[in-house]
């Protein structure tokens, strides 16, 4: 053995350290080729941060006149569904995605929140600044979207109206946010955000969003003739401390309009509150009454469907016994994805702006207790718009008929 | 009496002298090299490290590879010893082997000429192809046609590169993937872009001083044009190369590059400058042209070895599969060495005689034919015709 070692003894050592390299030198390389990707992810966190932090003073500067510097801050996340706007039973959860504080030398002035909503579609991103002094919105900014940005839709929503949020006071029981027709969802996703904005400072910040109590019993649409014309709903209310009752009605976007019975001494938060919940309560506003003359049995509706200037109008004239169409008429404006669109669909001697194809064939369905059919190519906009019309003819034919 | 030494270079002007021994020059060319790998790992590690970007054991990592490269190099050259010469397997005799042979430098430079993230195995294959193929293969230190380290660097690169990418090493590029170290190196993006700008080339990088002092994207131990300044004068003091080769053949490349620049319309001396401190240019002129056995013996072959060496590297940049030309040209040039050798020698023996006239005619039309073609690839004339053209103007 001895002789072996002293014969080979060079060549094991120079083999072993070889071998050596290889297996511990191998092991080193691997680790090195790890932390590549490490660095890697490493330089992209600290470019994100780099850009999120441009941003920030970005915002920061046309938020905060007295600001000076930002820093980003951890939150808990609050989890609080929401209606999806449009949608009568889908929900969704905004999510503040980040959240910074804003700085006048040492002392912190506000929070700029970063948060996500949805409006038409989903990934409305918004950026809030709110003031400490006043617990109050300093600026509103729109980052990214995916609605549609075109004259007719988002690009609505302009400078005057992100102005109303400049100086909106988060201490009042219930926000005013107005909304921009034609940019309704998108209106109604950027005040969900507000909204949420609220909850996510009340819980981060030693502040109390002022309480308004305010319990609607029963929201339905107004049957009366008398009055269904300027107050297509009614409210049944229950608010304040004392729990007082209020029979109300509401116009077409559920705005506080007039008493029914009770005393109006509601006040402005308790009237946001009821239109708030009652935009919640899944009512149709595609379709409303016009008029009814007792006399001719003549019942004038409008639905609202894919023209928006201008509604549908429909008009009934009943049967002697109240309880089915006599005739009905159509005045339209609407436009189909479809062959229907054409003229020689209209009904003879028809004369209107449109060919109301759809329209008279789902009454005429309606009106001979068919069922109602789905048109293709109108199954998106005057469909709907049709079938919520009938339904609410439906309910008026029972109110005249003692709800039969 | 004149002592006339026979058989391959390196030859011991005074073989008594200890300081003039095979051994001593081996030290001084580690010494030489010194600095080189010292800011190799600075740049890699050390100040990495101090900047917070990386941990302690990748600070320490680029002194381990390249000391890992040497130590390999050795290594296989003893087992080889062992294995070839039965009658001296003894620990003293392979040692004293391996003192005479330079074993440690293909490894050192392979090391240093490949990217920070090549996994050990493939720097141990290139170890081996340099050591084993490229110089015991051949007969050993002396005998080698091949600078060894370049065999092994252009094996690895060849098959193995794409093993290298998977691992992070990337060719031509950064070794660090953090803060100023990032990105293309300066002649990746030449390669890339063909425009020769300051603000594409330099501007980017920061600016010429960061070239000089090597503050810029590159493989381990080319970027470091001070230390390797400091080097090439070590070396050149210490007589362990000739001074003149690694001025050559920086001269040409710098007169060349100079010349492209001028025809692209830009005669300002940054473009030159800027060829010369990019790449591996420097390190290749004073660590590998100079090297005694793979480049000829003679004054004049050393003269006219740097000349071709310098049109080659500009003619590589611009035509090569790579950003560098450095490593090919030396190659190409390893195998000339011995016409070289013989030719300058006729004539520095016998004076310009008709043969070795037209020898040398013939060495000049072929050097002038790679930098008129040169010219032409850079991009920045489109045919000789229009070269004439300049030379019609008076411009030339």
């Amino acid at each position: 053995m001895k002789a072996f070692f002293a014969k080979n003894g060079v060549v094991l050592v120079f083999a072993l350290a070889l071998v050596l390299i290889f297996a511990f030198g191998g092991m080193y390389s691997r680790y090195m080729t790890d932390q590549v990707e490490v660095h890697a992810e490493e330089e992209a966190k600290r470019e994100e941060e780099a850009l999120e932090r441009a941003m920030a003073l970005e915002l920061m500067e046309t938020m905060f006149p007295l600001g000076d510097d930002v820093t980003r801050r951890e939150l808990t996340p609050l989890e609080i569904d929401y209606l999806i706007p449009g949608k009568s039973s889908e929900y969704f959860q905004p999510q503040v995605e980040k959240s910074f504080t804003v700085y006048a030398g040492t002392e912190p002035i506000g929070v700029i929140y970063i948060v996500v909503s949805h409006g038409n579609k989903p990934g409305l991103k918004l950026a809030y600044g709110i003031d400490f002094a006043t617990d109050s919105i300093l600026g509103i900014s729109v980052i990214e979207h995916s609605e549609t940005d075109t004259a007719s839709y988002f690009q609505k929503l302009d400078e005057t109206y992100y102005a109303q949020f400049s100086g909106l006071s988060f201490d009042t029981a219930v926000l005013a946010i107005d909304s921009v027709a034609g940019a309704t969802y998108s209106s109604r996703g950027i005040e969900i955000a507000t909204i949420f904005v609220r909850e996510q400072y009340a819980s981060d910040y030693d502040f109390e969003i002022p309480v308004v109590i305010v319990n609607i019993n029963q929201v339905d649409y107004n049957l009366d003739p008398a009055t269904f014309a300027d107050h297509p709903f009614v409210a049944d209310v229950t608010y304040g401390t004392e729990a007082k009752s209020i029979e109300c009605y509401l116009a077409l976007d559920f705005t506080f309009s007039g008493v029914k019975t009770g005393v109006d001494d509601l006040t402005d938060d308790e009237k946001l509150e009821i239109k708030n919940q009652a935009a919640g309560s899944g009512l149709s506003t595609l379709s409303y009454f016009g008029s009814w003359d007792q006399n001719t049995r003549t019942l004038v509706m409008h639905a609202k469907g894919y023209v928006t200037r201008y509604t549908i109008d429909v008009t009934f004239v009943l049967n002697a016994e109240l309880d089915a169409i006599e005739s009905y008429s159509v005045l339209s404006h609407e436009s189909y994805d479809s062959e229907y669109n054409s003229a020689e669909y209209a009904t003879p001697g028809y004369s209107g702006p449109g060919v109301p194809y759809v329209e008279s064939m789902m009454i005429s369905q309606y009106r001979d207790g068919d069922t109602v059919d789905s048109i293709a190519g109108a199954s998106q906009k005057t469909g709907p718009a049709i079938r919520s019309l009938l339904d609410l003819f439906d309910l008026f034919l029972d109110s005249l008929n003692g709800g039969e | 009496m004149a002592r006339f030494a026979g058989g391959k270079a390196p030859y011991l002007r005074i073989a008594d002298d200890p300081s003039k021994s095979t051994n001593a020059l081996m030290r001084d060319f580690l010494i030489g090299m010194f600095p080189v790998i010292l800011f190799a790992w600075y740049k890699n590690g050390i100040q990495v490290y101090l900047e917070g970007n990386i941990a302690f054991l990748e600070m320490l990592y680029p002194l381990f590879f390249i000391l890992i490269g040497g130590l390999s190099s050795m290594l296989m050259e003893g087992i080889f010893f062992y294995i070839t010469d039965k009658e001296n397997r003894n620990v003293k005799g392979i040692m004293m082997k391996l003192k005479n042979s330079f074993a440690l430098i293909p490894g050192i430079i392979l090391a240093l000429l490949l990217p920070l993230y090549t996994p050990i195995w493939v720097l141990l294959f290139g170890a081996f192809m340099a050591t084993i193929v490229g110089k015991m293969l051949f007969g050993g230190f002396g005998h080698n046609i091949f600078n060894p380290a370049l065999l092994g660097y252009l094996a690895v690169g060849f098959t193995l590169s794409g093993v290298i990418a998977s691992a992070g090493g990337v060719f031509n590029q950064s070794e660090v993937l953090v803060d100023a170290y990032a990105g293309a190196t300066p002649l990746g993006t030449l390669a890339s872009s063909k425009q020769i700008s300051y603000a594409a080339l330099v501007a980017p990088y920061g600016s010429l001083w960061n070239f000089f002092l090597g503050t810029i994207p590159g493989a381990l131990g080319e970027t470091g044009s001070l230390a390797i300044i400091i080097g090439y004068l070590w070396l050149s003091i210490r007589k362990v190369i000739k001074w003149s080769t690694p001025l050559i053949y920086v001269g040409t490349v710098f007169i060349l590059s100079w010349l492209i620049g001028a025809f692209a319309g830009d005669g300002g001396l940054w473009f030159p400058t800027y060829s010369i401190l990019s790449g591996g240019l420097l390190f290749g002129a004073v660590f590998m042209a100079t090297e005694p056995v793979t480049t000829p013996r003679n004054p004049l072959g050393k003269i006219i070895f740097a000349l071709f060496l310098g049109a080659l590297t500009v003619l590589f940049r611009f035509i090569g599969n790579f950003p560098e030309g450095v490593g090919t040209s030396l190659i190409v040039m390893n195998i000339f060495t011995m016409p070289i050798d013989s030719i300058s020698a006729q004539i520095r023996a016998g004076g310009i005689r008709k043969q070795s006239l037209l020898k040398g005619i013939m060495i000049v039309l072929i050097l002038v034919a790679i930098i008129v073609y040169s010219l032409i690839k850079s991009g920045t004339i489109y045919s000789l015709s229009a070269l004439l053209g300049w030379f019609k103007l008076g411009v030339m």
